[in-house]
């Protein structure tokens, strides 16, 4: 149909700036924050200044809906509790832990042997244990998924990353092709799934490559190609593309889990030697970075400490006329002081220049509508914010906005849609309330 | 540690990464007014300077007249920015403030509905309605309600229609030479059938111009842009093809105007073809359809709006042209419909989210309802006006 | 300074623009404005350039633009054309060959503009054309369509100036447009005479001053009429000789009088009234010296009688009726109530032959009564005249 043709964008990738070098393990930096936050929630830390902690130890927790816990990344003293820049944009409190670089593990870190018999409660609860959260950006528990009542029949693997810019999750699939398959094996026993399909991006041949070895022992592995468009990464758009269904609110409602593919990779080691989400793979990305790079690292590690690993910024970089921008280019923040610390849902960090230009109001040329992948109508929820008319916002849906940023990145006259819409959506959940 | 700049996700654009920005949307939509600029320069100017019938100074005249319609929005703009933005006061200033305000084009799009033999003040009032009270008066670029071309022409057209109309007596140098034409436009041709009860005849309507060629080349009388059909579609192609209009908007809505001028032809007692086709290609409907029925501000912005939009214009160019008492349909239901734009605009936005779901059904209804009644009330009066058929039941029969 | 240019520069330099533009963009429009009359004119000139098939180019002639007044075709009065243009046509070598006058007349309408194209050399019409007419077009066949349809507008062409009935057929129906064209006619050909010296509207002015029978029998079969006339504007005088229908036929002594002069010369000779008598010689044997003659009575078939004179040619040897076609028993004459005819002519001879007396007229036969007494008083002259005037 004219009106709901919108599948997304193919948007240039650059992700060969950061293709050059393999990914480049960093495991032991000076000091490590871990935040005190998870998504919206803070967490207790349960260490105290002085302590002195081993890789794996539980420092901080939250109980409730959502409860998770936080490990240390590294070995050493609890130095101090400091306020530390945070994905999210904002400054929150995080635990300072110096490296004594001795490496300890907590006793909890070993083998397992009886991976084989392990149950599907057991396998939640390692998730729970182990605090692994979404790797793709959204950081939402990963066994709460896994609770649910429903039927689950497909587990899918979301390795598409279509955000541009970023590689982290293309490099970690290399480096780590076979923890992968095993951690999705995992998956779809703890969904009791019937299978599991691997969903990439299809010029990533070399993705194929290396899976496809060990697609002949595990027959329930299916990998599936997607088209080099964004947002091909959204949960829903994969979800829709292999099931050829869609859901409302959650893909469980159809029987499908989707994970990221870093989070399977990590959920593997977590179930065969008890290692709990403690570091993941960062790029460190943009035009502004000399050399950019993606490094495997412990959470909590200093980005200016991998930045300074790249080769620094680049000569002349004036630091206003760029953006330093915390995930991916289309749905990250701009963080103002270049003091951020690598969290559970950071996946890249992209120094991006701007040029300062002047650009004229919307002309309502309509492409955000065009190409919006929620089939919802921006310029209208956008006029309908600035009347904070609350009732037209729930007649335009605004709440189905999922930020993707689309509507922004087409838009001609580089109008600030989606902060619109984002704001109109967040109006109508007040107003609605 | 470095101070960076704040900015809002996405942090690319297609307007900085590719230049795919409004001014290239701007850029673009002047050079799909190319053609019908160099054509109507063409028919006004150089061939009948070939064929020795004018002076060199008279065949630079209409690029003159339409090139000036341009600069004159413009600077008119440049002084209405020096004036009410007090710290823009230099030539810097003005200069940012008009790259993002693009006059141009209305001044152009302004000097292409005039004739050609429209006094230079004239195309100066009309300019001056056109940018500083349709445009810059509503809050300059992307705030104006009305087209502002459209705008400064009805002006122009209500206040000086006794000068305009005078010098439409001849309506540009080609015209001058030939030989046959008594002055009218085709449309005033279509209007001496009122109450007549005759068919509509090829004789009096197309005849006395030459043939339906000769309308779609555009060869007829006219004003500037308005009559080469030929010009317009390679221009509706290029902007098409750039992705600065949408095609379907000019398609509808002269598919639109072209089926209802074939039943009101058929209730007049002419089936042919030929009456719709004259329909669409005359009185400037397929310039409004690519120039003017797409034009992004003060139309609706999403496709289904654009869609509802393209279908209430036909159905009110039709109902002005055949039942109102000007011949010219176009401007007046153009205006009608750049004010419904917004609420069209609105009820879209909600049926293309909820579609099925409530209130969806309700605004589709609303708009369907209202879309029928004007068409049923567009046939009716015009079956009472060119035929002898007066009662619907008899109209019935006859649709 | 440079502040002020600072501040006010952009300003000023905006506003100049805008003024340069009124001012010169406007003289600009208004020469293509004026441009239009020129072209107008242009098609105009060439239009009418058409009428005249062996024209190159046209130049504006200064007409005297005569002023006469014609009667408007209904009736209501007089009124004067109106010279809209006058052009002389010229050849490729650029010769004069003509003149185009364009007239504004009236016909059923006002404004009824017609151009008409003179040949200067052949002083005729060439062709015309209607440029503009607000005449009845509406009904198909009517008015100023009958015109077209009746070929009324063909009469115009090669029509020759020089003929004194300057005028054209009307077409039933529409006289008023008829006359309308005809007016511009006659008002073309009075502005190219008083244009052009080397051309006059013929005018005929002839003085009838006396008319008698030829008695001379030598001539008297060639001509029966002998005319005396004064004529011309140089009052030239002439005797003429003339048939019996007054037809010019040859000069007798005098100055000879032009084509067209001759030409109106029977309906002055008719309407002079100076040949009262109705006989007419219809023929003269010399061999038997007879005359045959004829006399109108009541009848126009008249009475035809034969005369023999005596070969002496000093007097008559008998006067026979040969036919008459005479009758008195008409009821409206029913005055008479002698015998049959021709009982009145039979006794008119009788009295004439026996009692040389011509007798008053009969009463109820008064018309053949009066062509008898014609045929004898002109016997009776030609007598005088055979013996020599006695």
């Amino acid at each position: 149909m004219i009106f709901h043709k919108a599948k997304g964008v193919q948007i240039d990738g650059r992700k060969e700036l950061c293709k050059k070098h393999p990914l480049i393990d960093y495991l032991n930096p000076d000091t490590v924050y871990i935040p005190l936050v998870q998504r919206h929630l803070k967490l207790e830390p349960v260490v105290d200044v002085g302590d002195i902690v081993k890789i794996g130890q539980v420092v901080a927790e939250v109980g409730g809906f959502g409860a998770i816990t936080s490990h240390a990344s590294i070995s050493g003293e609890v130095k101090s509790f400091k306020k530390v820049w945070h994905s999210s944009g904002k400054m929150v409190e995080a635990i300072e832990i110096k490296n004594d670089f001795k490496n300890q593990l907590d006793e909890r870190i070993k083998a397992v042997k009886n991976v084989k018999e392990l149950t599907r409660e057991e396998l939640v609860e390692i998730m729970k244990n182990a605090g692994l959260t979404g790797l793709g950006g959204a950081g939402f528990p990963s066994y709460i998924k896994y609770q649910t009542k429903e039927n689950i029949h497909t587990v899918i693997i979301n390795a598409v990353e279509c955000e541009p810019y970023l590689t982290c999750d293309y490099q970690f699939i290399i480096r780590f092709a076979k923890k992968l398959i095993k951690g999705a094996t995992y998956m779809k026993r703890a969904a009791e799934a019937s299978k599991v399909v691997i969903a990439y991006k299809a010029y990533n041949t070399k993705v194929e490559e290396v899976l496809k070895p060990y697609l002949d022992k595990y027959p329930d592995i299916e990998l599936y190609p997607i088209k080099d468009i964004y947002p091909a990464g959204w949960e829903k758009y994969i979800v829709e593309q292999i099931t050829k269904k869609t859901y409302k609110s959650l893909p469980a409602e159809i029987g499908v889990i989707v994970n990221n593919s870093a989070t399977a990779i990590i959920y593997s080691d977590a179930v065969e030697r008890n290692i709990p989400l403690i570091s993941r793979p960062v790029s460190i990305t943009g035009e502004g970075i000399k050399e950019p790079k993606t490094f495997f690292v412990p959470l909590g590690t200093k980005v200016s400490d991998l930045i300074e690993q790249c080769g620094g910024y680049i000569d002349g970089l004036e630091p206003m006329k760029a953006n330093y921008i915390a995930g991916g280019p289309m749905t990250g923040r701009a963080i103002f002081i270049d003091d951020l610390v690598v969290n559970d849902t950071l996946g890249a960090v992209i120094i991006k220049l701007f040029e300062e230009k002047d650009y004229p109001e919307c002309l309502g040329c309509g492409k955000c509508a065009d190409v919006c992948p929620v089939y919802i109508t921006p310029t209208e929820i956008k006029k309908a914010y600035e009347r904070k008319d609350v009732n037209l916002l729930g007649l335009l849906d605004a709440n189905k906005c999922m930020e993707c940023g689309l509507c922004s990145y087409i838009c001609p006259s580089h109008v600030e849609i989606t902060d619109a819409v984002k704001k109109g959506k967040e109006l109508l959940r007040k107003g609605a309330k | 540690m470095a101070r960076f700049a704040g900015g809002k996700a996405p942090f690319i654009r297609i307007a900085n990464e590719k230049g795919e920005n409004t001014k290239r949307i701007m850029r673009d939509f002047l050079i799909g007014l190319l053609p019908v600029i160099l054509f109507s320069w063409y028919k006004n100017g150089i061939s009948v300077y070939l064929d020795g019938n004018i002076s060199v100074l008279e065949m630079f005249y209409p690029l003159f007249f339409i090139i000036m319609g341009g600069l004159l929005a413009y600077i008119m703009e440049g002084i209405f920015f020096y004036i009410t933005d007090k710290d823009n006061r230099n030539l810097k200033g003005i200069m940012r403030r008009l790259n993002t305000s693009y006059a141009v084009i209305p001044g152009v799009i302004l000097a292409l509905l005039l004739p050609l033999y429209t006094p230079i003040w004239i195309l100066m009032f009309a300019a001056f309605i056109a940018t500083i009270v349709g445009k810059m008066l509503f809050g300059g670029f992307g705030n104006n309600v009305f087209n502002p071309a459209l705008l400064g022409y009805a002006v122009v057209g209500f206040t000086f229609s006794g000068i305009v109309t005078d010098i439409n007596v001849i309506f540009n140098g080609s015209e001058i030479v030939m030989d046959s034409y008594a002055g009218a436009t085709p449309l005033g041709t279509l209007a001496s059938f009122r109450g007549t009860g005759d068919a509509f005849s090829y004789q009096a309507l197309v005849e006395p111009y030459g043939n339906l060629w000769d309308f779609f080349l555009g060869t007829i009388p006219g004003a500037l842009g308005e009559t080469s059909a030929f010009a317009i579609l390679i221009g509706f192609i290029w902007l098409a093809f750039r992705k600065v209009i949408k095609w379907f908007t000019p398609i509808i809505y002269i598919a639109t105007v072209f089926g209802l001028s074939w039943l009101i032809g058929i209730m007049a007692g002419d089936s042919g073809v030929w009456f719709p086709t004259y329909s669409i290609l005359t009185g400037g409907v397929m310039f409004a359809a690519v120039y003017m029925a797409t034009e992004p501000v003060s139309t609706p912005t999403n496709p289904l709006g654009k869609i509802f939009f393209a279908l209430f214009l036909g159905v009110l160019t039709v109902l002005f042209r055949f039942v109102g008492s000007l011949p010219e349909g176009v401007g007046t239901s153009l205006i009608v419909m750049n004010i419904f734009a917004i609420p069209i605009d609105t009820y879209s936005g909600v049926i293309r989210t909820k579609l099925f779901k409530k209130p969806g059904p309700l605004y589709i209804s609303i708009l369907v309802g209202v879309l029928i009644i004007l068409v049923i009330y567009t046939l009716v009066a015009s079956g009472n006006m060119y035929t002898a058929i007066t009662s619907l039941f008899n109209l019935g029969q006859v649709i | 300074m440079k502040n002020f240019l600072n501040k006010y520069g952009i300003i000023i330099s905006l506003s100049l623009a805008l003024l340069l533009i009124f001012i010169f963009g406007g003289m600009y429009s208004r020469y293509m404005t004026n441009q239009i009359d020129v072209h107008e004119q242009e098609r105009y000139e060439e239009k009418l350039l058409t009428i005249v098939d062996e024209g190159s180019s046209l130049e504006e002639f200064a007409s005297s633009g005569l002023e006469t007044e014609f009667n408007k075709p209904n009736g209501t009065g007089t009124y004067q054309p109106e010279l809209i243009d006058s052009f002389l046509v010229k050849d490729k070598d650029n010769n004069d060959i003509a003149i185009i006058y364009v007239v504004e007349t009236y016909g059923n309408s006002e404004g009824l503009k017609v151009a008409f194209a003179l040949s200067l050399e052949e002083d005729d019409i060439i062709d015309m054309m209607v440029i503009e007419h607000n005449e009845t077009v509406s009904e198909p066949g009517q008015f100023y369509n009958k015109l077209i349809d009746e070929n009324f507008f063909e009469q115009f062409e090669n029509k020759d100036l020089d003929v004194i009935d300057f005028t054209v057929d009307a077409v039933s129906d529409a006289t008023y447009s008829s006359k309308g064209f005809e007016v511009a006619m006659q008002y073309a050909r009075e502005l190219y005479a008083d244009d052009f010296d080397d051309y006059e509207i013929i005018e005929i002015n002839i003085q009838v001053n006396s008319v008698n029978y030829n008695y001379d029998l030598t001539t008297i079969n060639d001509y029966q009429f002998i005319a005396n006339i004064t004529f011309g504007k140089d009052n030239n005088e002439a005797s003429v000789a003339l048939d019996n229908d007054f037809n010019y036929l040859q000069i007798i002594s005098g100055v000879e009088p032009t084509a067209s002069e001759i030409e109106a010369l029977p309906n002055y000779i008719a309407d002079s009234g100076e040949v009262s008598n109705s006989l007419r010689v219809v023929s003269y044997d010399d061999t038997t010296n007879t005359i045959e003659v004829r006399v109108r009575g009541y009848s126009s078939a008249g009475i035809i009688m034969e005369i023999e004179l005596n070969s002496s040619l000093t007097d008559y040897n008998s006067i026979d009726i040969i036919s008459t076609n005479e009758n008195y028993d008409d009821p409206y004459n029913g005055g008479y109530d002698g015998a049959e005819a021709p009982a009145v002519e039979d006794e008119y001879l009788v009295e004439y032959t026996n009692n040389d007396v011509i007798m008053d007229s009969v009463a109820g036969a008064t018309r053949t009564s009066e062509a008898m007494i014609d045929a004898l008083t002109w016997l009776d002259q030609l007598l005088v005249e055979l013996n020599g005037g006695s």
